[in-house]
């Protein structure tokens, strides 16, 4: 080697700026968690409409996920990319615009969410404005990465680095895809996908974010903090290689176990199924290398803290890994869909597996970065235990409630009828539960406090200037093979070096994994018609009803209440005839949900009188004693938004449904106005202490609840349904 | 087979000081990973129709709702079955019963009829008044299979047969109680049980 050595620094300010940004909003990110979690005990705590469960829960999850798990992950990536590729960051104007512009996302999502604009799905609630911000920031953030990249000094390319290539990139492809919509406003849109694809598509997106976001950037970090923190070498190589390119193709397949015994044709999601349980050993390929890199060093856990740190988030996410598979199983996910099981899988996954990394390699980074020793070596060792005992009362306390409540709603007595016919029953059970997991959720957040406290502390103690020490590098030599690459070398695994070298193909045999993958699934879902057999009977909403979606998306009522009834005896027998692709042809976007904290409201259209609904709206615990859902009494006095209406009607029509003559100027605000005259009458006849709804929010709310899976009763289309639904 | 130790297998290359060996992969987790790939690929035959012995979300639900039917009677057979009005008579005479009518009641019903039965979202069930009929069959049905149109919920899915008679013969003794604030009357005027005065009518709803 007599190439030239070059001499240059790296840009550890950004660093710097990344983990403050993960630390505080980490804290704020579970300090909602924590709030949300005594709301669902307390429900007098939903005390402002702004800071209800409804509205709070995205917060929760977006803030946790791309504010802190994000922020954590450029932290991470900006540290280790430098010095993987042995180059200062591309550009430090772009480095600055992106943890700018990242910063200012999470500052709208804060304020927005609160307010009620929302696109409700979840992981992806942001409304289109900020989506583009994201897409904005996101090419950023890749273009940065990627000529960081190109100008690297180290011909080849290392595992994490991999990794963040899939990951910048799949995310890219996701969020785009998935957040197409019609805006009809600048805080309001449609999504572009109705009913059954539309479900598709979010679960393709909200598993590979899971996937991409929440695995194979932190697999990255793992690759990099973990040997150096144990100063032990990776395990296998070869192992990597396998375990990136099956986990990165088979990720992408599994979205539809989200999904089961919902109207998703059965094809998709038993495709989801299978792919998921492929994915164990391509997913513990990492966990497997991580843990075995610590051979040799296992008498250091004992006494470091980082370490103790990566051995508990690696084992977190092996655990959540197999489990993942498992609750892929048709049979499995009968039981936990809809329950806190799913909640519990989460948690282990993002406070075990994200949230001890973070700590981990925050704590290894702090006194490099702040030039000085941590703070207190002793106080980092007291957040490992509060963090780890916090978990496990987390975990025990939300898998039983999980458990508990499948198996409640499920029970038959030995005449034939439900054991716990009555879902409040099944609600009631869960409260020391959730006591015990509000718990354990603080325990979690006072370690996250105590590591801020850690971090600050040091930060406070560091030199008057940074030192920026200068690195000395030979450039790379180009080879003539590198211009005009062979797209096939590499292909066999010994051959895979090749491709380290050439990050550019490297990058485009990673999108094409994950784009055949998703066309396998998307092509079908779009294209095969009976899929979704349609239904005569089944109307778009009225103006008023789509009035009445709109509040309750704002209010987050999918947060809590599925609209999707499973072909079971013990839901149909609960809540009335299991839900048909072909009911949810103008669901734009569909509202079916994930998790029942309150009862499925698929067929509550007609259950009650209007009148029932305005006096449980006003105050659920009057007509259901012990209900923890939030009271909206200022749905009753509110003035329903008729200005926007038509707007909102146009935009629809745009999508595809059929409207008619509504689309003329004015003509659905004068529906949703009869309409709202003929319910508000019929409420004030039943009870006269209620006048002058028709101008109220409620009015709207009421007429979408009473419209939810009528139509399918005024034709008996049941069974016609039922015969070209069945089958794969 | 003797495996090489680690250090043999050192690759030469240094990222950054990170080493990697080139250990080859775990036996369990080769097997593991093929035997998963197997199953997959059996199972999805299997679920192919007319291939294997799967038959789809729906058939198997169809099968549970027979085999149900079979063995408890069907739904319509099992309201019929809730439709007694002999057990009715019993619970009147039954302190206990017309305890757990009461406590049924204050669970289910109160939150539209009011506890003491004076009616706020659904009618006053203390008057002369009836909208659906006030003999022991007339309110055994109205309760199990409601009146969905006027907002009465089908009770039948929700309570059980005992608990159904037992609440119909709570609301019986509540006829003539004088609520502090009752609901106007609805319905027809009923001089005794399933006896209609002619002609004397209020407004029905």
């Amino acid at each position: 080697m007599n190439a030239q050595l070059d001499s240059f620094k790296y840009d550890d300010a950004i660093v710097r700026k990344f983990l403050f940004a993960t630390v505080l909003w980490g804290v704020v990110g579970m300090l909602v968690g924590v709030i949300i979690a005594l709301q669902l005990v307390m429900p007098n705590l939903n005390f402002t409409p702004w800071l209800a469960f409804g509205r709070l829960r995205p917060l929760h999850t977006n803030a946790v996920i791309f504010a802190f798990a994000g922020n954590a992950i450029f932290t991470g990536v900006y540290y280790s990319s430098q010095r993987l590729l042995k180059t200062r960051m591309f550009s430090d104007a772009l480095s600055a615009a992106h943890f700018w512009g990242w910063q200012l996302i999470i500052v709208a999502a804060a304020v927005t969410l609160p307010l009620g604009i929302t696109q409700s799905k979840e992981y992806a609630e942001l409304e289109w404005p900020i989506d583009i911000m994201i897409a904005v920031v996101w090419v950023i953030f890749a273009v940065n990465f990627f000529m960081t990249v190109a100008r690297r000094r180290e011909r080849h390319i290392y595992v994490a680095i991999w990794f963040y290539i899939a990951s910048i990139v799949t995310v890219a492809i996701l969020h785009i895809f998935n957040n197409l919509s019609m805006p009809a406003g600048l805080f309001k849109s449609y999504s572009l996908y109705a009913g059954v694809q539309d479900a598709f598509m979010q679960w393709w997106y909200g598993h590979n974010a899971v996937a991409f976001f929440l695995t194979t950037p932190f697999l990255g970090l793992m690759y990099y903090f973990m040997p150096k923190a144990a100063n032990r070498p990776v395990f296998s190589y070869r192992l990597s290689i396998l375990h990136f390119w099956t986990l990165v193709f088979m990720y992408i397949w599994a979205g539809p176990h989200h999904l089961h015994y919902t109207a998703l044709p059965e094809w998709a999601s038993t495709l989801g199924m299978i792919f998921s349980v492929m994915l164990w050993m391509p997913s513990w390929g990492g966990g497997v290398n991580g843990l075995l890199t610590l051979r040799g060093a296992w008498n250091k856990v004992a006494e470091d803290p980082i370490l103790k740190f990566f051995v508990v988030a690696v084992t977190a996410y092996m655990m959540s890994t197999f489990e993942g598979p498992m609750l892929s199983v048709k049979s499995v996910n009968a039981l936990a869909h809809y329950t806190d099981w799913i909640i519990a899988h989460v948690h282990t996954g993002a406070l075990g597996w994200n949230g001890f990394l973070t700590a981990g390699m925050l704590y290894w980074l702090a006194p490099r970065l702040f030039q000085t020793k941590l703070f207190s070596q002793k106080l980092a060792e007291v957040h490992f235990w509060f963090a780890t005992f916090g978990m496990i009362l987390y975990a025990t306390a939300i898998y039983s409630a999980g458990v508990q409540q499948g198996l409640m709603w499920r029970a038959f007595d030995e005449t034939g009828r439900l054991q716990y016919p009555d879902f409040i029953e099944t609600t009631m059970k869960l409260m020391p539960m959730y006591w015990m997991r509000a718990l354990g959720g603080t325990m979690f957040l006072v370690g996250m406090i105590l590591m801020a406290y850690n971090l600050v502390m040091t930060w406070a103690k560091r030199p008057a200037k940074y030192e920026e020490p200068v690195v000395q590098a030979p450039a790379l030599v180009k080879t003539p093979g590198e211009t005009v690459p062979n797209i096939f070398a590499g292909l066999t695994i010994p051959g895979h070096r090749k491709w380290e070298a050439l990050p550019l193909l490297f990058t485009v045999w990673t999108a094409v994994a994950v784009i055949v993958a998703s066309l396998f699934e998307i092509i079908p879902t779009f294209l095969i018609q009976t899929n979704i057999p349609t239904i005569a009977s089944v109307k778009p909403y009225t103006p008023l009803e789509l009035a009445g979606r709109d509040i309750y998306q704002r209010e987050g009522c999918f947060n809590c209440h599925s609209q999707m009834v499973r072909p079971f005896r013990y839901e149909t027998e609960r809540f009335g005839e299991y839900s048909k692709p072909g009911e949810f042809v103008y669901d734009h976007p569909f509202l079916w949900g994930s998790r029942r904290t309150g009862p499925d409201l698929a067929r509550e259209g007609g259950k009650y009188n209007n009148l029932w609904h305005v006096n449980h709206m006003a105050q659920p615990r009057k007509v259901t004693p012990n209900s923890i859902m939030p009271a909206y009494p200022q749905l009753l006095t509110q003035k329903l938004d008729f200005a926007t209406i038509q707007k909102h009607v146009d935009a629809m029509a745009m999508l595809g449904v059929p409207y008619g003559d509504m689309v003329k100027e004015g003509a659905a605000v004068e529906a949703a106005k009869a309409q709202a005259a003929e319910v508000a009458a019929d409420i004030a006849a039943t009870d006269p202490n209620y006048t002058g709804l028709e101008d109220k929010e409620i009015t709207a709310l009421v007429a979408y609840l009473q419209r939810l899976g009528v139509d399918i009763k005024k034709a008996n289309e049941v069974a016609a349904a039922r015969t070209t639904a069945g089958g794969q | 087979m003797s495996a090489p130790r680690d250090e043999d297998r050192l690759l030469d290359h240094k990222y950054d000081d990170i080493q990697e060996y080139d250990n080859p992969l775990p036996t369990w987790w080769t097997v593991l990973f093929v035997v998963t790939i197997i199953w997959a690929v059996a199972y999805y035959m299997n679920v192919i129709p007319g291939v294997g012995t799967g038959k789809g979300k729906i058939a198997n639900y169809d099968a549970e709702m027979a085999a149900a039917a079979e063995k408890f009677g069907t739904p319509e057979q099992q309201q019929e079955a809730a439709i007694d009005e002999s057990a009715v008579t019993a619970a009147l005479g039954d302190p206990a019963k017309l305890e757990l009518g009461k406590t049924t009641f204050n669970t289910t019903c109160m939150a539209c009829h009011n506890a003491d039965g004076g009616g706020n979202i659904g009618p006053n069930l203390t008057d002369d008044y009836w909208i659906h009929g006030n003999s022991k069959k007339d309110i055994l049905t109205t309760i199990t299979k409601g009146v969905p149109d006027k907002g009465m919920p089908t009770w039948s899915a929700t309570l059980k047969p005992d608990q159904i008679s037992a609440v119909a013969a709570y609301v019986i003794t509540l006829h003539g109680t004088k609520p502090a604030v009752a609901k106007e009357p609805q319905g027809i005027l009923m001089t005794a049980e399933g006896v209609p005065a002619a002609a004397d009518t209020a407004a029905a709803k």
